[in-house]
């Protein structure tokens, strides 16, 4: 099957507001994990978490958390502002130029506001208040207003939306339902997923150590990101430079258990084996997997045992990392802020480490990047996502023009 | 896309699901229903309705190769509330928290049939029930699945949400279209949506005029899509219907064409905030008129 190419990437984590930053303190082994000081005290200080501040708005101590205002939507506009700039397509001007795609992925959309509205409802059930709209798909209808675009999704297959969000962008373009697509994947935290993590007891107590023997649970993160996707000839048309290429993508489905993956990875190496086959490759091209590598006991295991058994003997060489411990587990916006750090190691040859992994589980048998970044040959990397409710989804890049993109 | 099977359910918000199974699947899909939200038990329940209709649909598929494409305007909005207010009053409850998602009807239905193909949560309005349906296209036409089970489900919130009513949910089987014409029930033609932000008439002027040798076919909508997109179905033949809310209108109306089976028949819908649509265009065959 063809692949599509990159030409634009965007990124918001609190690692900083833009892909290049991303990338760099991922390198640095940086992480934006830690405790918030407007939440201590309180019942949603539940453990180390990552947010995101915007210049000015005073988010350094985590309050926005709290806030009713719209931030996903500001999260998403932020993101697409850089990735569509770094393609050389302008805010403006695309309506009448080119059949443009819309594909978001999240798992909350805009909840804050109505989640307030609730609240004063909760107060004063005598005097209903205005309840603001539900908002799942907000953020990327006005995203999809402002530009323009032709076709518009919110898709939301829990923690692998963005991958889901990604597979169908390539779809979409193979099909020539759309010119160009703007993929991304937006969540920001609030008290009703924080509190819910907790519930299950799943939320760690310090900063999270995927694929650690002591690993105990996720950071949750907030975050958005975007990748600009389009045909490879129409790029090369405009003389836009191909970062890198989305050349597969597979999906599906544990069919196990709502909240728990299933523990022998079978629905996660669909997923994965799917991708590849779309690609047209075989599992031999892979040279580098960008794990889902939560934090949490089952999801880990899991992956180690679907990564085993899709890489056979090659498992024990085949480079794995996850950036959980350096973003938080940012939901929605996972896939395709993996997907832009693929895009990074792709261009630079330069692999991340798995930032709070110090001693990696001995019966995973998978290859950890560990300590430091680790050089390496890549030119196709696998990248993997699981969510509640027993959803996968994978999706294989592949090397653009080569080059720095910092 | 041939259209296999189907099946439609409204119910009052307070009614039991369980009396709406079907007598060969009570027993086995009574203890699951319980631990599931409304959203969920909707989407099963009409799915078990669809089957039990015609079981040839599951024994004929391999679970790896049947996809799952779910449409819903608004998702989990009632767990979610139901939720948050449990939070709010000191007791948050697990249980409901692990439903807080809108997709988490697949993850029953796959757990329930043993699906293990793509999944893919759709929420774009009302538009969603027929997005899910061009989406399911896709991955048929893809090659992603074999089989495709589409579901549009609406949980009725009365005051959060004054337009739904009832509890809804329609669910279709649906397979590549490969010139084999017995036991199918219609065939999508093709399925079109657009967007264009704040004005429905246009957007849906834009898909009638996608959907090729539809010129002279009845258009099923409802009153709301005749409203906003007077404009747009202007000298058109127009079979008004009445529908459920949300994202099951369209496809609610979809089974209406089937069963009036006009032939051709096109089904239009436009979500109520009037800046997206969404229509297709069905023929049903011979064999189905006067169901």
């Amino acid at each position: 099957m063809s692949g599509v190419a990159i030409t634009g990437l965007g990124a918001l984590t609190g690692l900083g507001s833009s892909a290049s930053e991303l990338y760099a303190r991922l390198l640095d082994g940086q992480t934006a994990v830690r405790r918030l000081p407007a939440l201590q005290g309180s019942a949603l200080d539940v453990g180390p978490l990552v947010t995101v501040s915007l210049p000015g708005d005073g988010n350094e101590d985590g309050r926005a958390l709290l806030s009713s205002e719209p931030r996903a939507s500001q999260f998403l506009q932020h993101v697409a502002h850089e990735a569509l700039g770094q393609s050389g397509l302008a805010f403006s001007g695309l309506r009448s130029s080119l059949r443009l795609g819309v594909c978001i992925a999240t798992t909350l959309g805009e909840k804050a506001p109505w989640l307030h509205g609730l609240e004063s409802l909760s107060r004063d059930p005598a005097v209903p208040p205005q309840i603001p709209p539900y908002g799942c798909s907000l953020p990327a209808e006005q995203l999809a207003a402002q530009l323009g675009a032709e076709r518009v999704r919110v898709i939301s297959t829990a923690c692998c939306s963005s991958n889901s969000a990604l597979a169908l962008s390539l779809y979409w373009l193979r099909r020539g339902l759309c010119d160009v697509v703007l993929c991304g994947g937006v969540d920001v935290l609030q008290p009703f997923v924080v509190s819910g993590f907790r519930l299950l007891r799943a939320q760690s107590q310090e900063v999270c150590r995927p694929f650690d023997v002591r690993r105990s649970g996720v950071n949750l993160g907030e975050a958005a990101a975007c990748v600009v996707l389009e045909p490879e000839p129409r790029a090369r048309e405009r003389g836009q430079r191909v970062l890198g290429r989305l050349v597969g993508a597979g999906l599906s489905q544990d069919a196990h258990h709502m909240t728990a993956p299933d523990p022998q990875g079978r629905g996660a190496l669909l997923a994965m084996e799917r991708a590849l086959s779309d690609a047209g490759l075989p599992v031999d091209a892979v040279d580098f997997v960008s794990s889902h590598g939560t934090g949490t006991p089952f999801n880990d295991q899991m992956e180690a045992r679907a990564l085993k058994l899709l890489l056979g003997e090659r498992s024990r060489h085949v480079p794995v990392n996850s950036i959980k411990g350096s973003v938080g587990h940012t939901l929605g916006a996972a896939g395709v802020l993996e997907a832009v750090m693929a895009v990074h190691i792709l261009a630079d040859q330069r692999i991340p480490a798995t930032v709070g992994l110090e001693q990696p589980d001995p019966s995973f048998e998978i290859d950890l990047v560990i300590g430091g970044p680790r050089s390496a040959r890549v030119r196709y990397v696998l990248s993997t996502a699981s969510g509640f409710g027993g959803e996968n989804a994978a999706v294989v890049l592949a090397a653009g023009d080569g080059g720095g993109l910092s | 896309m041939v259209i296999r099977g189907f099946a439609r359910l409204v119910v009052a918000p307070t009614e039991p699901l369980s009396t709406y199974l079907p007598d060969g699947s009570a027993a086995e899909l009574r203890a699951p229903l319980l631990r599931m939200d409304r959203l969920c038990g909707l989407s099963v329940v009409a799915v078990a309705r669809m089957l039990a209709e015609d079981s040839s649909l599951r024994s004929g598929a391999i679970g790896d190769e049947v996809a799952i494409v779910l449409g819903s305007a608004h998702g989990c909005h009632k767990t979610d509330e139901e939720y948050y207010r449990s939070y709010l009053q000191g007791q948050p409850s697990p249980r409901l928290f692990a439903y807080t998602l809108p997709s988490s009807p697949i993850g029953e239905l796959s757990i329930q049939y043993r699906l293990r193909g793509p999944g893919l949560t759709v929420t774009m309005g009302r538009t969603s029930g027929l997005c899910a349906l061009a989406e399911a296209d896709l991955l048929l036409a893809t090659h992603q699945a074999e089989a495709c089970l589409v579901v549009a489900v609406e949980v009725a919130q009365p005051v959060l949400s004054p337009v739904l009513l009832q509890d809804a949910a329609v669910a279709l089987w649906l397979t590549r279209d490969e010139g084999t014409r017995s036991s199918e029930l219609g065939t999508i033609e093709s399925v079109s949506d657009s967007f264009c932000a704040g004005r429905g008439s246009v957007a849906l002027g834009r898909v009638l005029s996608s959907l090729h040798g539809a010129s002279d076919s009845p258009i099923y909508c409802d009153e709301e899509t005749v409203r906003i997109g007077a404009a747009a179905l202007e000298h058109r033949t127009l079979q008004r219907q009445s529908a459920p809310a949300g994202a099951v209108s369209g496809l609610w109306l979809l089974t209406e064409a089937l069963h009036d089976a006009g032939e051709p028949s096109a089904v239009a819908v436009v979500d109520d905030a009037g800046h997206a649509a969404a229509a297709l265009l069905v023929r049903s065959p011979s064999v189905l008129r006067g169901v």
